[in-house]
């Protein structure tokens, strides 16, 4: 990256910028509007090529680009996913989500062929894209009273492993091949964890968690590698690994994305 | 919902993370190094983030209803 601000794209009535999604082709830049509206950005105009509104009242709470870019997935705060068409921008239906008040966030696997849907019931939905029929249902693993949720999805590479990001603080990590929970990763700070990312190959997955600390999980020893945050951090609301996996991007509550360089500890 | 709904369940095998238990692996332990802030007047809460394919463009989404790039 060479640095610097390259474009701010304003979105007139927003009440906040929740989730953001680059298309396969780089060339569209989509942001969910917890106003209900979902913005999609033409990168090589530089304009708003479509505005996309949710029918129903309820903010949308992240984007998903699905089927090789033709579908655009949102998450949407009243219990369903809602899905548009891009290039004729019209609405391509939705999934409703019994007993779930709210959608926090969703991900597409590799292709866009399977999306992932997580829920304020603690429930993490999978939906088979070509098909459009629901493909599975992940239960929350510490589910009982003081379930919060799951803040965060997002698949590993090759989409045979899915990590959830609990509000009660844990990192779920599920095979989703062998349709198993493969491991729980407990944070030592407690806070809700907001968002997940597994680095390029999925070797490590990282987690914003609200405490401010990002924690780096080392998925194969199940191992805590690294935990770090800034000290003026107001919780880590998400993270994003560089292409390369030497960068990680953190979206933070104070106003700042952080960027962190990963390299080894010399011996 | 469609009939041809799989409900996983958790396993005995699971395998939980220690989070007392740090390095060494075999890309273990790592040295975060803080590259860079990036913040503009009148940013409030950063919700999202996320690079473009090619590593060039980062995407933030903020409280203020702003996406910067």
């Amino acid at each position: 990256m060479a640095g610097g601000l390259a474009a701010t794209f304003a979105h007139p009535g927003s009440r906040g910028v929740i989730g953001v999604a680059f298309d396969p082709d780089n060339e569209l830049l989509a942001a969910a509007d917890a106003s209900g509206r979902a913005y999609l950005w033409d990168l090589i105009r530089g304009d708003l090529a479509r505005t996309f509104v949710s029918r129903r009242s309820g903010g949308l709470n992240g984007v998903a680009f699905c089927l090789g870019g033709d579908l655009l997935a949102a998450a949407s705060g009243d219990g369903r996913v809602c899905l548009w068409e891009v290039v004729s921008g019209r609405p391509a239906g939705s999934f409703v989500i019994p007993g779930s008040p709210t959608v926090y966030a969703v991900s597409s696997g590799p292709g866009g062929q399977v999306l992932a849907a997580a829920c304020g019931s603690g429930w993490v939905y999978l939906w088979d894209m070509p098909t459009r029929r629901l493909a599975g249902a992940l239960p929350p693993p510490g589910a009982g009273p003081g379930s919060q949720g799951v803040n965060g999805v997002a698949f590993g590479p090759g989409g045979s492993m899915l990590a959830a990001a609990d509000g009660n603080g844990q990192v779920y990590l599920w095979d989703t091949a062998a349709g198993r929970l493969a491991a729980a990763f407990a944070h030592p700070g407690r806070r809700g964890v907001n968002g997940v990312a597994f680095a390029p190959g999925g070797s490590m997955l990282a987690a914003a968690d609200g405490n401010g600390q990002v924690y780096l999980w080392d998925t194969a020893a199940g191992r805590l590698a690294a935990a770090f945050g800034d000290p003026s951090s107001r919780g880590a609301n998400a993270v994003a690994f560089a292409p390369g996996g030497h960068l990680l991007a953190v979206g933070d509550g104070n106003g700042c994305t952080y960027l962190w360089q990963l390299s080894p500890t010399a011996p | 919902m469609d009939g041809a709904l799989q409900r996983w369940a958790v396993t005995e095998g699971l395998r939980h993370g220690d989070p007392d238990r740090t390095g060494p692996s075999g890309l273990l332990p790592l040295r975060p190094a803080l590259a860079a802030a990036l913040a503009v007047p009148g940013c409030r809460a950063v919700y999202a983030v996320a690079f473009g394919l090619d590593g060039d463009a980062l995407a933030a989404g903020d409280g203020n209803g702003r996406t910067y790039l």
